[in-house]
C-alpha cells in the first residue's frame, strides 16, 4: 500500500495511524497526504487528515481549501449531510474564494444524490432543484452550470414521474375527476419533460372514457402536433379512429387476459 | 495583488464621477484581518472601487459586516480616496465542553447546544445557548440550575466554551390542597390532577415534581372532570404555588368555584339541511332528561351525529349543541343543531415523509380522492387507516386554502417508523424452552405494504422455518393475497410422549365487504407426523403414530369495530373461524371457532385515558365427517396462552396413567383483563395487566379397560397480573398467573414470558 | 342483507337536476354558473371556455376494483363573451369503455436493492441511508476543478 513501511510492525497494521505519524505536521504535508489519500480512495483518512489542517493551523491558505477539500471527501463516502454541512460553513466563510463555484456545485450534487425514486417523498428532488438553480444563476457560463441545467431537467422529470403514478393510480380505479387534475399538471408545469406524450394520451383516454369526445379529439390533436412521432400519439389516434391499431399490439397477454377475467 | 483578486471584483461600468465633489473610492484597504481575506471582506461592502462616495452606503456596509456574525468589531474610515476598513475578527470555537452537569449527559446538552466546534464564536450564540440548556434543565423539572458560560482564550484567535452548571435539587410538590371543594375531597380530586405529591414510589416518575406549566394543564383536568359530573358552571378560578418554609419544596394551592349540579332538561335534534330529517337522527343522542348533565358526552353526541350524517352521504354539514341553563330548576335544554356547511371540495392530496413508503400505499387508504368533497369524518377515518397500517409512528392530515375559495388541499405528513423485526438471539418463552431465533420480518417490504417473514427457530422444544408473504392490495384491488410455506418441528416429550412434525403450505386471499367486515380464504396442505413415541406413552398417541395428510379449506369472517388496530381503547371485534378438511388427505372433520373481544374505556371513572378495560372469549367445535377418527393433531388445546395459569396443554382432558395431555373437541374460553398505566414515565412504553382466565375443554378419547381417560367439561380458573413492555427489543409480555380452580391432574405454571426484537 | 354491502359514497361535484335546471343558455355568467353550480372539476384544458362537472357514485367490491356507477359530467360551454352558450349533461350512455395502454414512461433515478430496503433502515435513518443508489451518469466534474486548483498549490 501506498503508505511507506518504516520498518515498525505497527504502521503497516493501520494505514491510518501510520499515516499521521509519519507525515510531517506542516499544513503542506498534511494537505499533500490528503490529496494522496484522495487520489487512493481512503476518504475517510483525506477527511481526517484535511480536518487536522484546518484544525492545527487555522490561518493557513491551506485550511480554506483544506475545508473543501473535506467536502469533497465526505461526498464521495456517501455522508452528503456532512458535506452539506461543511460546504455551507465554507460559503458563508469565503464567499469570494477562487473555488466558491465549485463549493456551491458540491452542495447541489450532494443534495442532487438524495433524490429517492418518483414512488416516494420529492422534497429532496425540491431541496435539489433549488441547490442547482442557484449554481447555474451565480456562474452562468462554468461547466457546473451546465451540468446543473443538464441535473435540473433530470430532476423535473422525477417530479413529472411521480404526479404521473399519482395520474395512473386514479386512473386505474376510474376516478376519472382526479387522474385529468394530475395529468394536467404535468402538461402544465413540466412541459420539457418526456412525460407529456403520454400525459397528453391519457387525458384523451379520460375525456372518451367519460363521454367528452370533443376536448379528446382536441388534446389528441395537440398530442400529434407537438409530438408526431411518439408511439402515444398512435395509440391516441388508434382510439378516436377506428381500426387504426395502437403502437403496441392490443391484445394483452394470455396470462393478464386470463387473471382479469379471474378478478 | 494576486489575479484572484482582480478576476472576482465585479464588472461594474465605472460611473462617470462627478471628478473631485466627494471623489471616488479609488481602493478599499482592509486591516486587521487573520482568518478572513480581504476579498471576503469586500464582497460584503456596498461600496465598490469606482463609485463615488456615499455616507449612507458606508454605513449600510457596516451593518452587513456586522450582519455576517464574523466581526467582533468593525471600524470604517475615509483617507482621500481610499476607504480603510478595520476589522477585528471574532475567534473560532476550538471545543465546547460542560462542567458539573450530572443529570444530563454531555452529549445530549452538546445536541440542543448551536455552537460546534470550528464554527465562528458570537457572544449572542453564547448567550443563547445558555437559555436553551436552562430551558432543558426546566423541562426536566430542575428549574434552580444555574448556568455560567467561561471562554479560554487561545492563540491564533481562538477560544474554548465552557458552560459551568450548578444543578441544585429538583424542586418536588409537597403537598396539594384544593379550596371551593364541596362536591368531591381532596383526595378524590388529587387523582384528577396530574401534578402528584411527592411519595417514595414515585422516584422515577417526574409527576411529583413541580413544573409551572403543568399546572395550567391541572386546571383544565379539573373543568373537564367537573363539566362531566354536571356542574356546568365550574369556575377553576386559580392555581398558584407557594415554597415551602423551608424551601425544599412547593404548596400548591387550586382554588374553584362548583356552582350548581345540572340535570338535563329537554333534548332535542334540528336538523336544517335538505331531505335530512332530525327524527332519523334522534336515536343517537344517548342523552335522556333527567340525567346528570355531562360534558363530554354532550361533545361525543354531536361528534357521532356530525360523523353518521356525513357517511350518509351529507359531506357539508356541521352540528352545533345549543346549551340553555336554568338556573333555578338546574335544568340544562340541549339543542343539536344540524346546519348547512359551505361546500368545499378537495383539490389536491399531498404525501409527504413518506421516505420509504411508496405513495399509493398510503393513498389508497384514503377514502376519498381529489375533486371529492371534503368530508371531515372521512378524512378522519383514512387518517386511522393510515395509522392502523402500522409503517408510520406519525399521521398528520391538515387541510390548507387551495386555488379557489371553495377548494383546499389536504396535507398528509407521516413520520416513517422501523417496521421491520429482526428476532435475533437468545430468548426464553416457556411454550418453546430456550431458544436460539433467527427470524426477518418486513412488514413494508421495499416500502411497497407487503409483509414478508423469513423465520428460523431453533428452541429446546421447537425448531421451526416459515416463510409468509402477503399483499395487503393485490394488483391495488380490495384483495389481500398471500402464501406461506413452514416446516415445525416440536418436542412434546415433556407434556405427551412424543414428537411432532408438520411441513406444508398455504395459499391466502381476503377482501373487505366494507369498512367493517372482511372475508379470508385459506387454503392449506399440511403432512404431519408423529414421531419418537416413547415406550410410556397413552395408547392413544401408540395409535396416531405415522403420517397423515391434512388438506383443508377454510374461511375467516370478521366484524372490527374497535377505534384502532394497534392500541384499541374502544369498540371490538368478532371472529368466526370455520374449517373444512376432506377434500383429499386423511383427516376429515370441520371446525368452527367463534372468538370476540370487546374494550370499555375507563377514562370516565380514572379520568385517564389509558385504564382499558378488556372482555375477550371464544368457542370452538370440531365434528369429524365420513367417519374418519379425529387424531390428536387436529384438536383444540386449553392451556398457555388462552388460559394463564396453566402450562400448555395443561388444562383439559388426560390419559391418567401416562398423564399425557389428549385435547379435545370443544372448547370454550372467557378473559377479563384490566389494562392501566404503571406509575412510570410514559416514554418507557410500560402497561400493566390484571386478568383473570377461564376455560373448559371437553370430549376427547374415551375410557377404556386399562386406559382411564379424564374427560372433565368443568371450567378452570387462572388470574393473575402481567406487564407488557413496548421495548426497544420489541414487545415483552411478562405475566404471572395462579392456577385458581384446578383438576388434580391437570399442569399448571405461574411464570410466562417471551419477546422478540423490532428494528 | 346490508352488513354485507359496502356504503355507496359520493364522488366529484354531483349537479342535482334542479341545480341544473337554474342554469339557461345566453343568461347566466361564468360567476354566476361558479355561485350555483360552484367552482369547476376541472376546465377545458385550451382556454377557460368548457367547464366540467364530473361526478360518480362508487361501491367497495370483494376482490375487484371500484365499482363505478352513475358517473355524471356536466359541461357547460361559454361563449367569448363569458355567457352560458350550452349546458349538456352526459352520462354513463356517452361513456365509451377505454382500455388503459399498459405502457409507462420510465423515470430515472436510483431503485433500491431489496438488501438496502431491507437494511436500509436499520441505525442512522434518514433519506441520505437509503439514498446510495448510482445515478444514471455519475458525472463529477468537480473533480477535475479541485485537481487543477489544489494540486496546482500541491506541487
Amino acid at each position: 500500500c501506498s503508505s511507506n513501511w518504516d520498518g515498525t510492525a505497527d504502521s503497516l497494521g493501520s494505514s491510518r495511524r501510520g499515516a499521521s505519524a509519519t507525515v510531517d505536521a506542516s499544513p503542506e504535508g498534511l494537505y499533500a497526504a490528503g490529496v494522496e489519500n484522495l487520489q487512493a480512495r481512503r476518504f475517510q483518512q483525506a477527511v481526517d487528515l484535511f480536518d487536522r489542517v484546518e484544525r492545527d493551523h487555522p490561518y493557513s491558505t491551506w485550511a480554506t481549501n483544506a475545508k473543501l477539500m473535506a467536502a469533497y471527501g465526505d461526498y464521495m463516502r456517501n455522508r452528503y449531510t456532512e458535506a452539506i454541512g461543511a460546504l455551507d460553513r465554507f460559503i458563508q466563510l469565503h464567499p469570494a474564494h477562487r473555488d466558491v463555484a465549485y463549493a456551491y456545485y458540491l452542495r447541489a450534487l450532494s443534495y442532487y444524490e438524495q433524490i429517492a425514486d418518483a414512488q416516494r417523498d420529492q422534497r429532496g428532488t425540491e431541496q435539489a432543484m433549488v441547490a442547482l438553480q442557484d449554481v447555474v444563476n451565480r456562474f452562468p457560463d462554468t461547466a457546473y452550470a451546465r451540468d446543473a441545467r443538464l441535473k435540473i431537467d433530470l430532476a423535473r422529470d422525477h417530479l413529472a414521474g411521480k404526479e404521473m403514478n399519482i395520474g395512473r393510480f386514479y386512473q386505474r380505479q376510474r376516478l376519472y375527476g382526479a387522474a385529468i387534475g394530475r395529468f394536467r399538471r404535468v402538461v402544465e408545469d413540466y412541459q420539457t419533460t418526456n412525460h407529456v406524450p403520454e400525459a397528453l394520451h391519457r387525458l384523451t383516454e379520460i375525456y372518451l372514457a367519460l363521454g367528452v369526445t370533443e376536448e379528446a379529439r382536441k388534446t389528441a390533436s395537440v398530442l400529434g402536433h407537438n409530438f408526431p412521432g411518439s408511439p402515444w400519439y398512435q395509440d391516441s389516434y388508434a382510439l378516436l379512429v377506428e381500426g387504426a391499431p395502437g403502437a403496441e399490439p392490443q391484445r394483452a397477454g394470455l396470462l393478464r387476459r386470463a387473471w382479469n377475467a379471474v378478478f | 495583488s494576486d489575479p484572484a483578486a482582480a478576476q472576482n471584483r465585479p464588472t461594474r461600468a465605472a460611473r462617470p464621477a462627478p471628478a473631485g465633489a466627494e471623489g471616488v473610492v479609488r481602493e478599499i484597504e482592509v486591516r486587521g484581518n487573520q482568518r478572513i481575506e480581504a476579498d471576503t471582506v469586500r464582497s460584503y461592502m456596498l461600496l465598490q472601487p469606482g463609485d463615488a462616495f456615499d455616507a449612507d452606503r458606508l454605513d449600510r456596509s457596516l451593518k452587513s459586516l456586522y450582519a455576517t456574525g464574523l466581526f467582533r468589531d468593525v471600524r470604517i474610515a475615509r483617507d482621500g480616496g481610499r476607504v480603510v476598513v478595520d476589522v477585528a475578527e471574532n475567534p473560532i470555537v476550538n471545543r465546547v465542553a460542560f462542567e458539573g452537569n450530572r443529570k444530563i449527559s454531555d452529549d445530549v446538552l452538546r445536541g440542543e447546544v448551536q455552537l460546534r466546534a470550528r464554527s465562528v464564536y458570537t457572544p449572542q450564540a453564547v448567550q443563547a445557548d445558555r437559555q436553551r440548556i436552562v430551558e432543558l434543565y426546566a423541562r426536566r423539572g430542575r428549574f434552580g440550575a444555574v448556568v455560567e458560560p467561561k471562554l479560554i482564550e487561545l492563540e491564533q484567535n481562538r477560544v474554548d466554551v465552557v458552560y459551568e452548571i450548578q444543578e441544585n435539587e429538583a424542586a418536588l410538590v409537597a403537598r396539594i390542597n384544593f379550596v371551593g371543594n364541596r362536591a368531591y375531597s381532596d383526595s378524590r380530586l388529587k387523582e384528577v390532577v396530574a401534578t402528584k405529591e411527592q411519595a417514595w414510589y414515585r422516584i422515577f416518575s417526574s409527576s411529583d415534581q413541580f413544573d409551572p406549566d403543568r399546572l395550567s394543564f391541572d386546571r383544565e383536568l379539573l373543568r373537564r372532570f367537573y363539566l362531566r359530573s354536571g356542574y356546568a358552571d365550574v369556575q377553576i378560578s386559580g392555581a398558584t404555588a407557594e415554597l415551602a418554609p423551608d424551601r425544599t419544596g412547593f404548596f400548591v394551592t387550586y382554588t374553584l368555584d362548583e356552582g350548581p349540579r345540572y340535570r338535563v332538561g329537554k333534548v332535542d335534534v334540528v336538523s336544517n339541511i335538505r331531505n335530512l330529517d332530525a327524527e332519523s337522527l334522534r336515536g343517537l343522542v344517548r342523552v335522556e332528561e333527567g340525567d346528570w348533565y355531562d360534558g363530554d358526552v354532550v361533545e361525543r353526541v354531536s361528534q357521532s351525529l356530525q360523523d353518521t350524517v356525513n357517511l350518509r352521504g351529507f359531506p357539508f354539514v356541521d352540528v352545533q349543541p345549543r346549551i340553555q341553563r336554568d338556573r333555578e330548576s338546574r335544568r340544562v335544554d340541549l339543542t343539536f343543531e344540524v346546519n348547512e356547511a359551505p361546500r368545499v371540495f378537495v383539490e389536491r392530496i399531498d404525501i409527504t415523509g413518506n421516505t420509504r413508503t411508496q405513495d399509493r400505499v398510503v393513498r389508497r387508504e384514503f377514502r376519498i380522492a381529489e375533486g371529492d368533497a371534503f368530508n371531515a369524518a372521512q378524512i378522519r377515518r383514512s387518517r386511522q387507516r393510515i395509522r392502523d397500517l402500522g409503517y408510520f409512528s406519525d399521521v398528520q392530515v391538515t387541510s390548507a386554502p387551495g386555488s379557489a375559495p371553495d377548494r383546499a388541499v389536504l396535507n398528509t405528513q407521516v413520520t416513517e417508523r422501523a417496521t421491520g423485526e429482526v428476532s435475533l438471539g437468545g430468548g426464553y418463552s416457556t411454550d418453546a424452552g430456550a431458544l436460539a431465533d433467527v427470524g426477518l420480518r418486513e412488514r413494508n417490504l421495499l416500502g411497497t405494504g407487503i409483509d414478508a417473514r423469513i423465520n428460523g427457530t431453533l428452541a429446546q422444544r421447537r425448531s421451526q422455518v416459515d416463510l409468509s408473504i402477503t399483499d395487503p392490495a393485490f394488483l391495488d384491488r380490495n384483495l389481500a393475497a398471500g402464501f406461506d410455506l413452514f416446516y415445525i418441528q416440536r418436542n412434546l416429550l415433556a407434556i405427551a410422549n412424543y414428537r411432532e412434525r408438520r411441513a406444508g403450505f398455504a395459499v391466502r386471499a381476503g377482501y373487505a365487504f366494507n369498512e367493517r367486515l372482511r372475508q379470508t380464504w385459506a387454503y392449506t396442505l399440511t403432512n404431519r407426523e408423529i414421531f419418537d413415541v416413547s415406550q410410556n406413552a397413552s395408547r392413544f398417541v401408540r395409535q396416531q403414530q405415522g403420517e397423515t395428510l391434512l388438506s383443508q379449506i377454510g374461511q375467516t369472517i370478521s366484524y372490527d369495530f374497535r377505534d384502532s388496530i394497534i392500541d384499541p381503547r374502544r369498540g371490538g371485534v368478532l371472529r368466526l373461524g370455520t374449517d373444512f378438511a376432506g377434500l383429499g388427505g386423511d383427516a376429515a372433520y370441520i371446525r368452527a371457532r367463534l372468538d370476540g373481544s370487546y374494550f370499555i374505556p375507563l377514562e370516565a371513572y380514572f379520568g385517564d385515558p389509558d385504564y382499558v378495560l378488556s372482555l375477550s372469549g371464544s368457542i370452538g367445535y370440531l365434528e369429524t365427517l365420513f367417519g374418519k377418527e379425529d387424531r390428536i393433531v387436529d384438536r383444540f388445546f386449553l392451556g398457555g396462552e388462552n388460559l394463564r395459569g396453566f402450562r400448555i396443554a395443561g388444562a383439559g382432558p388426560r390419559d391418567l396413567n401416562t398423564r399425557d395431555s389428549l385435547g379435545g373437541r370443544f372448547i370454550w374460553t372467557q378473559s377479563t383483563e384490566l389494562r392501566y398505566p404503571l406509575p412510570l414515565p410514559a416514554e418507557l412504553g410500560l402497561i400493566g395487566r390484571a386478568f383473570v382466565d377461564v376455560g373448559s375443554l371437553s370430549q376427547s378419547e374415551k375410557s377404556t379397560a386399562d386406559v382411564r381417560v379424564a374427560d372433565d367439561a368443568s371450567p378452570r380458573v387462572g388470574a393473575g397480573v402481567g406487564i407488557s413492555w413496548r421495548s426497544p427489543f420489541g414487545l415483552i409480555n411478562i405475566d404471572l398467573a395462579q392456577a385458581v380452580v384446578k383438576k388434580s391432574y391437570d399442569e399448571t405454571q405461574v411464570f410466562r414470558f417471551g419477546f422478540g426484537t423490532r428494528f | 342483507c346490508s352488513l354485507f354491502q359496502a356504503p355507496v359514497v359520493q364522488r366529484g361535484n354531483r349537479i342535482t337536476p334542479d341545480q341544473l335546471a337554474e342554469i339557461t343558455p345566453g343568461v347566466q355568467t361564468k360567476a354566476d354558473v361558479r355561485a350555483v353550480l360552484g367552482s369547476p372539476t376541472q376546465t377545458g384544458m385550451f382556454g377557460d371556455d368548457e367547464w366540467y362537472y364530473i361526478s360518480s357514485t362508487t361501491r367497495q367490491q370483494p376482490a375487484g376494483q371500484l365499482r363505478v356507477s352513475d358517473q355524471q359530467t356536466v359541461v357547460v360551454e361559454f361563449d367569448r363573451g363569458g355567457a352560458v352558450r350550452r349546458v349538456r349533461a352526459l352520462d354513463g350512455a356517452d361513456a365509451r369503455d377505454v382500455q388503459m395502454v399498459e405502457r409507462e414512461t420510465p423515470v430515472p433515478g436510483n431503485e433500491r436493492t431489496l438488501l438496502q430496503a431491507l437494511f436500509g433502515n436499520v441505525g442512522r435513518f434518514g433519506p441520505g441511508a437509503a439514498g446510495t443508489g448510482t445515478q444514471p451518469q455519475q458525472t463529477t466534474p468537480g473533480v477535475g476543478g479541485i485537481g487543477q486548483g489544489a494540486s496546482g498549490l500541491a506541487r
